[in-house]
This record gives C-alpha cells, structure tokens and sequence, in this order.
C-alpha cells in the first residue's frame, strides 16, 4: 500500500507539474486561473497544449507500464516486453502507410485510426498463426514473425517513398511523442486504454497462479485459453491505441515492471498496478526531461525511454555474471 | 467414487499412447500409478485433469476448469516457479479456487495455508523466496500448495522425486495418513519399495495399457516384475508393511 501511495502521489505531483511546463513561460498563478477560469489565449494552451500532453503521458505510460508487466507475468519471462507480440510493430505499418498515401491527412483522425486497424488485424494475425492451444513459446513467435514482417514492410514502404520530406515525417512519427496532441485524441484512445486495463487488471489473480506453470494454473481453475485471449487483446488495445496517438514508444513496458518487481517482492497481481504508476510517472518524468533540458530540440519522448532502457540490459548482464560468479 | 476412470485411451498424433483404461478410487485411498519411463503415467494423470484429451469417460475432466479445481489437486513433475514469491505466498496460491471471481488474496495466511506449511515443515522458510530454494524444498513447497487447496482428490506426479530419504519417507506417510483422514490421493511412482510399502493400491502400466490394478501384494508378482519392469526383487511380509526392493535387472 505504501508502495502504491507513494506513486500515486508521484503521478499526480508529475501531472501538476507537466502542466505548469511549456515554451510560453506561464506563470504558475497564471496557469491555475486559466484552468479554472475563462482567461482567453491562458485557457486555450492549458485546455488545447498542456492539459492533453499530460493527460497522453500518463494515460499511455500507465498503459505501457501495466501491459508489459502483464507480458511478463504471462510469458514468465522479465525480457517480455508488450510490442513482442508484434502490435506496436503492425500498428506503426499501418500509421506510416496512412502518412505516405497522403490519407493522414484526409481527415482528423485518419492517422491514429490506420494504426488502429492496422494493430487489430495484427492481433488476428498473431492469433492465427499461433493457434487456438498456443504455448508461450508458440505465441512470442508468431509476435516476432508479424513483428520482423511488418518491420521488413515498412522499410518498403519509406525505400519506395517518392518524398524525402515525408520519410523524415515518419523517422520522428517513429521516435514517439505526446506533443502537439488534442483532447480529441485522448477522447478517441480513452476507451481502448480502459478496456485494455480493465481485462488486464482482471487477469492478475490468474497472472499470479501462472507463476507455478501453466498445468497448475490450470489445476487451479484457470481457463488458459480465455486468459490468452484476454491478456493478448488487452495488451493490444492498450499498445494498439498507445502507438496510434504517441508513435513507437519503446522500454517503458520493459523497464518499469523489472525495477518495480523486487518491490512487490514478485506478486504478479500487486506488480501490475503499481507498474501502470510507474509507467505513467516515468512517461510524465520524461516528457518534463525533454521540455525543461531541452526547450528548443524538440526531442522525441521515445528517445529518452530509449536511453533509460538501454541501461536496463548493461544492469542485467552485471548482474547475471554476479550470480554465475557466486 | 471420487475418481471414476471407463475405457480411457488416448492418441498421440497417429500412435496409441494407452488404451481401455479403467479403474476407480474412492475416499480414503492412496493409489499409485507404476511403470517404466515414457509408458504414460504423467499423460493418464494429466488426461484424468482435462489436461491431454482423450476418449473414453472420466468422470473429473468432463467438469469445468473452476469445478474440477475445488476437487482435484494437481503437482506437476515440472517444479516451475517462475517468481521469487515467497513460500507463503505461493502456497497460498492454493486457496485460489475457493476465492469469489474477484477475491483478493487475504491478507492473513489462511488457516489451511498454514497447516499445508507445517505438515510439510515450511514454516521456517515460509518468507524464503521460493526460486531460491534447493529442488526438494521447492517439491515440498509445491505439495504444500496443493494440500493448500484443500480439495477430496490430489494427484501428483513423482511427488518424492529428488527428496532424501527421510523426507521420501515422512512425504508418503503424509499422503497416508491424509489418505486415512478420507483424502483420495493418486500419486505417480518410480520407487516400488515405498510404493508397496505405503499405497493401498497399485496401477501397472506397461506398452500402453493398464497390465494389473490392486493391492500392492497381489500386483507386484514376479510375473509383473518381469513382463513390465524386467527386473526380479526381493520381497517379505512384515509388520512394518510390505517391504519390497529390487535386486536385478532380468
């Protein structure tokens, strides 16, 4: 429970503060008028800019956070991480394909709807070719074949882009980023981000008789067939919807829940809802990183996590040569 | 009858695996599953779980997943634990089945966690994480998880494999004297001394069918020992039980 307040309260300080942040050097006093008060241009950027940033952040941290963990606790594996079953690589196919053929910008939501559609027919894909009493073992690889395939189709897609200036559009799409979204475009993921939490967050008792294996799971009345299905369509609202809105944001769903892990001291059902906290403080932690450190490089969100996770492995190389050694 | 098995068989690809299986096992019954390696016993008990499909009628695969867990008990051969949980923790896992749909995990050990944990001596380690322990701890955690779950029927698969000799023993006179307090317990063997000397009733598999069923005296015949297992032993009547070992291979 400490564990849990203590992020908690860390989320909602980071919420605060993101809000507080921006190119135009609001006053603090300024900004909590124009939140509550009609104050003109002062509303419009907290309401328009500051407020959906914010709210993308932690919403798509958190869902990050809380699929991978679900990953993990599901394929009992700590390197497990949600785009491994290949949805974030599908749903990216299917924005860049949006951005190329110009139809992005047909209308508002032609763009985050692509990656939807194209991150839907990658979950039937998965689901195929992995079949109905997959393994485990079995469905990290039809991620990784949907994943390499649609990697090897977008690399097609931008090798054959007639425009320079609409391959570097795609290159930053792919870095992943909250800025320059609307309150449209957390209305339009909300849903598929809750839903995905609500299935995952309902499989955490499951997710917990799992770690003796899947046989005694199954002793222990859990449907495996349903928990697959459900873990793999909630993992895939949340990474579907999260890649749609914010681009490839990658790490988030593999790092939080390993540093977390010790802290629950490896509880599937307690990891789960303390990593969406942590996905979603270290999403908001980042994204004021960008904005405070670098102001004017519009650095993508997708490259911190990049660079927080890569650590992630040198600490996990020291630490298995310690355990070999000892 | 709280396990009902009537002409049980199954197909593995396009081979018969085992064929007409039949027996029963009521309340108060320590049953052992014997045979060589690789003839089936962990696929039979697998199948009678709903775990391996087959044909033929069982009376426990045909329920539900959540129905057949409040009656049947399962250890797996495989001691996976893919989590440092601790013990008590993860014998607590045993509860599940008896949790509403959205129960939490109670914060104060259950009372049959408890017990489960004592009788198999855990208590000790009971906030060891559990990855961290030898393999007989983790095969006497895993049993302890079973009995957490408090169900008529347990069946377990090699459940003393890899235990030393006094824990081999004190696990099989656990198993009797839960058999004796009206649990039904189906357990796969490879040691014949301790199953002949603890199971009230023997199952011999051998090239794909059930080759004798009853109590240990009248199925471990030389006949048997040689047909199924190829080896001759020596065997005596005591007052200590049916003391059986095997001497040589045939």
């Amino acid at each position: 429970m400490t564990i849990k307040l203590f992020l908690t309260t860390l989320v909602c300080t980071l919420f605060v503060i993101s809000l507080f942040i921006g190119p135009a050097h609001l006053p603090i006093s300024d900004s909590l008028v124009a939140i509550f008060s009609d104050q003109g241009m002062l509303t419009l950027i907290m309401y328009e800019i500051r407020l959906p940033r914010a709210l993308l952040a932690a919403l798509i941290g958190a869902g990050l956070g809380l699929s991978g963990a679900a990953m993990q606790c599901y394929l009992r594996n700590p390197l497990a991480e949600p785009g491994i079953i290949g949805i974030s690589s599908t749903a990216a196919l299917g924005a860049i394909i949006a951005l190329q053929t110009g139809f992005a910008a047909s209308f508002a939501f032609a763009l985050p709807l692509s990656a939807l559609l194209a991150a839907a027919i990658g979950v039937f894909i998965v689901l195929r070719l992995s079949g109905p009493t997959a393994s485990s073992l079995t469905l990290i690889l039809a991620g990784v074949a949907v994943s390499a395939f649609s990697g090897a189709l977008l690399t097609l897609v931008l090798n054959l882009s007639p425009n320079p200036f609409a391959v570097y559009e795609v290159i930053f799409w792919m870095m992943g980023s909250v800025a320059d979204r609307s309150m449209q475009d957390f209305w339009l993921i909300l849903p598929f981000l809750a839903l995905g939490a609500f299935l995952l967050l309902k499989s955490k008792n499951a997710l917990d008789a799992l770690t003796l294996g899947e046989d005694a799971a199954h002793s222990l009345g859990i449907n495996m067939h349903n928990l697959r299905l459900v873990i793999i369509f909630g993992t895939a609202c949340i990474v579907g919807a999260s890649t749609a809105i914010a681009g490839a944001i990658g790490f988030v769903g593999l790092v939080v829940p390993h540093i977390l892990r010790p802290l629950v001291k490896a509880q599937p059902s307690q990891l789960l809802p303390i990593s969406a906290l942590g996905g979603a403080a270290l999403l908001l932690s980042a994204d004021i990183f960008i904005r405070v450190v670098f102001p004017t490089k519009d650095l993508k969100l997708g490259v911190i996590t990049a660079l927080l996770g890569a650590p992630l492995f040198l600490h996990l190389i020291v630490k298995l040569r310690k355990g070999q050694a000892s | 009858m709280i396990l009902e098995v009537h002409n049980l068989s199954i197909h593995r690809q396009k081979s018969m695996l085992l064929s007409d299986i039949s027996f029963s096992v009521s309340t108060g019954e320590l049953v052992g599953i014997i045979g060589p390696n690789g003839v089936g016993k962990t696929t039979l008990m697998r199948s009678i779980l709903g775990l391996v499909e087959h044909s033929g009628q069982c009376n426990i695969s045909q329920l539900p997943t959540k129905e057949r867990a409040k009656i049947a008990a399962w250890m797996p051969q495989e001691r996976e634990i893919a989590w440092p949980i601790s013990v008590e923790k993860l014998v607590a896992l045993g509860t599940m089945p008896h949790r509403q749909y959205f129960g939490k995990a109670p914060h104060k050990p259950d009372q049959k966690v408890t017990q489960a944990l004592k009788d198999l001596h855990l208590l000790p380690l009971k906030d060891r994480p559990a990855t961290q322990l030898s393999g007989g701890e983790k095969a006497r955690v895993l049993l302890a998880r079973a009995l957490a779950q408090d169900t008529p029927l347990l069946l377990a698969d090699e459940p003393i494999a890899g235990l030393d000799p006094a824990q081999q023993i004190s696990t099989m006179r656990l198993f009797a004297t839960l058999a004796q307090k009206g649990k039904a317990i189906v357990l796969s063997l490879h040691d014949l001394s301790l199953a002949a000397r603890y199971c009230t009733r023997l199952i011999v598999l051998g090239e794909g069918k059930m080759v004798s069923i009853g109590a240990p005296s009248d199925v471990l015949t030389e006949q048997n020992l040689k047909n199924v297992f190829q080896v001759r032993a020596w065997q005596k009547h005591t007052s200590e039980g049916h003391i059986f070992q095997p001497m040589e291979v045939i």
